[in-house]
């Protein structure tokens, strides 16, 4: 090729390279970057999982604050809860704040007693029947001389049948937590707890952020107030834990990516001894991160803060492109040599990388499938940059130092040596041994496992959740509708089905959209169960025959009877602004789509487990239709075996086309095996010890060993070629492996740093096992391998 | 036993002071340290019903502030006062209550337990304390000091003998009151 033709075919490839640059900039600029877990949830979830899914992102679940005030004594964490509640039920940000005080619910009593009669479920003809009235009657006379009679006194001429009083009852949670000093506390007493609802969804991360601090800096004048500097503030929840995760990650990526750019350009400068090649090392990275971020944005509409983080690992890798170009050639401008000599083994590297990553597209979880889709697009840009672009840029005199001694030292320290040899078989059946002898389940199939909370959260979460008797609302019934009527209707039913099994105590109680209102349907069937004033004087006189009352006192109640029998009905518009219209918004849910669904919560009896599978029985003889039984726990459990065994089954197709690819490049079965047992190895030892160290392997352990052999597969290559080939250079190619390992080790192993799970997991395992990898291949090349032939 | 060790207190605060019988040495008779149980029988006068409504059962108290009430028959029921909570249970259904959410039960409980107990700054808290009567006969009265309680309570009467109490009658403001007798258990 004319040496014209040549530096035309230069000046296309950076034409075209900026002008993908300028495209990727672009996209990049108007792309949204997000740092909620919503990634972490399935992308493409069944009728239950919709559900659920929205339960856990949008539903009343979603909305909870559980707030624990430690320190201090008992009078003081009672003062602050106190404090805390008039503070947080003035802000408009929250919708409901319960901490064990009953006092302050006028709004909420006078509704229940205007509406009484629509209300309360025992109203029927029978309940009005002078047999009825009777029953009822005594009743409220039998209270009224209990210790109780006090605060029924006064409603008794006018709701002589006791609705408030049964109403009252049906509205009270059925557990409900100790009270120590008049508020809710813990079982042991030290600590103080209160229940907040957000007004805000669990996932709008934004308001759930602003709430926290409102609740910290309400928490802060209740403690000033209160005179209790000793109290300290817990909170948990999902909207919480959704703050906190973000920021974590926001912190992570920020520190980690500066870190790892750091600690790899010092090392670059440390062996290039030159700013410039430093830079021109830099080029493929920086145009691959470029590409990634395009692309995940273009594939998913938005960027996870996530898959930023994971962009320490591309300049760990993409890195490495230009070290084997630099390095193995000696200087930066003469491409033509390594291009014939080194690209095609660099290619085979890129393609096995390539088929680690699309396993992680093939997890199921959006969030997963953006670390692949980044890398991909990543190691391909900056491979091709490598190839193409970079000889062009740098000055064709630009020298390389010459590194072969740092090769030779390391080739002389490994390469062939039988003592390394024993230590590294040693240090894979140790890492055999620990993965035979761990106890319990090899894999962590717990969904929470991924999720970035601290263990100290998730402890503090435990605990409060067990004090609020707020734990068991594990298991819920979804009923689909087409408007809320409908629902409320479904509910009644539903509730109709599961009254006998609370009469049996395979539940403890429910929880009702219908409690709150009630359908029209009936709250018009109830009207009509109201005798006429004529006809119920006449059956008062009879029912009140032999009871201590006479029925002329009791013309207040005719008069309300009469009264509610042609009322307006009530309406959702009427519970707006109270603890009533709340919990009604917690338990029936609608969609842009026009689509409602009531939610029926369970109660399990004292120190049983909720038998879902009895409720189901019950709601499919009572046909109700589309009722769906949510075991939150097991749902998510499926959601997360779902994952995993997808990753599983991705994770051997991904192995078995990294096998294709060196069997297509080398063909040649004993070189195979010579190429897959030193990532094999380091599979072994990377998953030994996590284990060794005490870790469960999760999902993202798994991703991470088959990145281990992706990527780890590069560097068995290598010492095969040298191997096979002979090399004049084979110290300068040794070194540029050494070094290419080392930057790759820095970007996972500070992944490792991390407290999000995702990265922790698989940057821990990278690193130790791509570098085991590299060990292993250099100690188990012949001998003549590092030695420089032709 | 107890009338005995009642007895011998009270003779060694009569020697001691030496004078007439007053709350000071009411309280001391009362406080005597030890759990009580008795039996009694309440009678409840409502306006609004025509016949007064009866109920009885036990009474047990341990110093300073556990005090169960047991009533039996038609309407059994259980409430059971500890510290600041009170637990009332009732056909099958429990309740708990704060003492500190409820002023108005509180201070009837109040006015039992700090009798029980001998605890005359309890009562002092919410009532003004007169006595009358000797030591075998003596009626201790409870007025409110506060006019919002005094909107629910007008008047209690405590009658007792040496260290026990033996009828508790608690005049309401509407008008109702509760006349409650005490016995003993042996």
């Amino acid at each position: 090729m004319s040496p014209r033709a040549t530096a035309s075919r230069r000046a296309v490839a950076i034409v075209l390279w900026l002008a993908a640059l300028a495209l990727c900039g672009a996209q990049v600029a108007r792309t949204r970057f997000v740092a909620d877990l919503s990634s972490f949830l399935p992308a493409h979830p069944t009728a239950e999982q919709q559900v659920l899914v929205d339960q856990l992102q949008h539903g009343a679940l979603s909305r909870v604050m559980l707030v624990g005030i430690e320190g201090g004594d008992a009078a003081s964490r009672a003062a602050v809860s106190r404090a805390l509640a008039r503070e947080l039920s003035k802000d408009a940000r929250f919708a409901g704040v319960a901490n064990g005080e009953t006092g302050g619910f006028e709004r909420e009593r006078e509704l229940l007693f205007a509406h009484r009669y629509v209300l309360s479920p025992k109203v029927d003809a029978q309940r009005f029947s002078v047999e009825g009235l009777g029953q009822a009657i005594g009743a409220s006379l039998d209270l009224l001389a209990s210790s109780a009679g006090l605060a029924v006194k006064s409603l008794l001429t006018r709701d002589p049948t006791g609705e408030t009083v049964a109403l009252v009852e049906a509205l009270q949670p059925v557990q409900q937590p100790a009270l120590v000093d008049g508020v809710w506390g813990s079982k042991d007493g030290e600590r103080a707890v209160l229940l907040v609802r957000t007004r805000a969804s669990g996932a709008d991360i934004d308001a759930q952020s602003q709430a926290l601090q409102a609740l910290e800096a309400a928490f802060t004048q209740a403690k000033a107030r209160a005179n209790a500097a000793a109290t300290r503030l817990v909170v948990t929840g999902p909207g919480v834990f959704s703050v906190r995760a973000r920021a974590m990650i926001e912190h992570d990526v920020l520190r980690l990516t500066t870190l790892s750019a750091a600690l790899v350009a010092a090392l670059l400068l440390a062996v290039y001894r030159s700013p410039r090649l430093l830079v021109l090392g830099f080029v493929p990275v920086v145009s691959g991160a470029l590409v990634g971020v395009a692309a995940v944005s273009l594939g998913f509409g938005s960027v996870h803060g996530i898959t930023l983080g994971f962009g320490t690992t591309l300049i760990g890798e993409a890195v490495d492109y230009a070290i084997y170009l630099f390095v193995q050639t000696g200087e930066a401008g003469a491409g033509a040599h390594w291009n014939e000599r080194f690209w095609p083994t660099v290619r085979l590297g890129v393609l096995t990388s390539v088929a680690g990553f699309c396993t992680l597209l093939a997890s199921g979880l959006p969030g997963l499938a953006q670390l692949g889709v980044y890398s991909i697009a990543g190691l391909v840009a900056a491979a091709a940059v490598t190839r193409y672009v970079l000889p062009s840029l740098a000055p064709s005199q630009l020298r390389v130092r010459d590194l072969s001694s740092i090769g030779r030292s390391f080739a002389r320290a490994l390469v062939g040596r039988t003592t390394a040899r024993v230590i590294a078989l040693v240090l894979v059946a140790g890492a055999i041994a620990a993965l035979l002898v761990h106890r319990g389940p090899l894999w962590d199939r717990d969904l929470a496992s991924l999720n970035p909370i601290t263990a100290a959260d998730r402890e503090n979460d435990r605990v409060l959740r067990e004090a609020l008797g707020a734990s068991d609302a594990r298991v819920m019934v979804a009923l689909p509708a087409t408007d809320l009527e409908a629902a409320l209707e479904a509910a009644e039913k539903a509730g109709r089905a599961l009254d006998p099994l609370v009469a049996s105590n395979v539940l403890a109680g429910y929880d009702s959209p219908a409690r709150f209102l009630p359908s029209a349907t009936a709250q018009r069937a109830r009207q009509a169960a109201l005798p006429e004033a004529a006809v119920l004087r006449d059956r008062l006189g009879q029912a009140l025959q032999g009871l201590p009352l006479r029925a002329g006192r009791l013309e207040p109640f005719v008069a309300d009877v009469e009264q509610a029998r042609t009322a307006p009905l009530l309406t959702a518009h009427d519970l707006d602004g109270t603890a009533l219209g709340l919990a009604l918004d917690g338990l029936v849910m609608h969609d842009e789509s026009g689509h409602w669904t009531a939610m029926l919560g369970l109660h399990a009896p004292p120190g049983k487990a909720i038998d879902a599978r009895a409720v189901g029985a019950a709601l499919v003889r009572a046909n109700v239709p589309g009722a769906l039984v949510l075991d939150v726990k097991s749902q998510l459990d499926a959601i997360y075996g779902g994952y995993f065994r997808r990753t599983l089954i991705a994770s051997i197709a991904g192995l078995g086309v990294i096998g294709a690819l060196l069997l297509a490049a080398l063909r040649d079965a004993g070189r195979l095996v010579r190429v897959i047992a030193p990532f094999a190895a380091g599979v072994v030892i990377a998953a030994g010890l996590q284990v060794a160290l005490g870790a469960s392997l999760t999902l993202f352990h798994l991703v991470g060993l088959l990145l281990v052999a992706a990527i780890g597969s590069n560097y068995s290559l290598f010492f095969d070629r040298l191997a096979h080939h002979g090399d004049a250079s084979a110290a300068r190619t040794v070194a540029s492996l050494a070094l290419a390992n080392a930057t790759m080790v820095i970007g996972f192993g500070i992944l490792a740093l991390s407290s999000i799970p995702v990265l922790h997991a698989i940057g821990s395992t990278v690193a130790a096992g791509t570098l085991a990898t590299l060990i292993i291949s250099a100690v188990f090349a012949p001998a003549h391998a590092a030695e420089p032939r032709a | 036993m107890r009338a005995v060790a009642a007895l011998a207190l009270a003779l060694a605060c009569a020697a001691a002071h030496a004078a007439a019988f007053d709350v000071a040495a009411l309280m001391a008779l009362l406080r005597t340290g030890h759990p009580s149980h008795a039996t009694f029988r309440e009678t409840k006068y409502i306006k609004v019903l025509d016949q007064p409504v009866e109920t009885s059962g036990e009474l047990r108290f341990t110093p300073p502030d556990h005090l169960e009430k047991r009533s039996v028959g038609l309407n059994a029921e259980t409430l059971v006062a500890d510290r600041d909570t009170v637990t009332v249970e009732r056909a099958g259904r429990k309740q708990v209550l704060s003492l500190a959410q409820y002023p108005e039960i509180a201070v009837f409980v109040d006015s039992i337990r700090g009798t029980l107990a001998g605890n005359r700054e309890l009562l002092e808290k919410t009532y003004a304390l007169s006595l009358s009567g000797t030591e075998p006969r003596w009626t201790l009265s409870l007025t409110p000091r506060d006019a919002k309680l005094a909107r629910i309570v007008s008047h209690i009467a405590i009658q007792g003998s040496e260290g026990e109490v033996r009828r508790i009658e608690i005049d309401q403001a509407d008008g109702d009151r509760s006349v409650m007798a005490i016995t003993p258990a042996p």
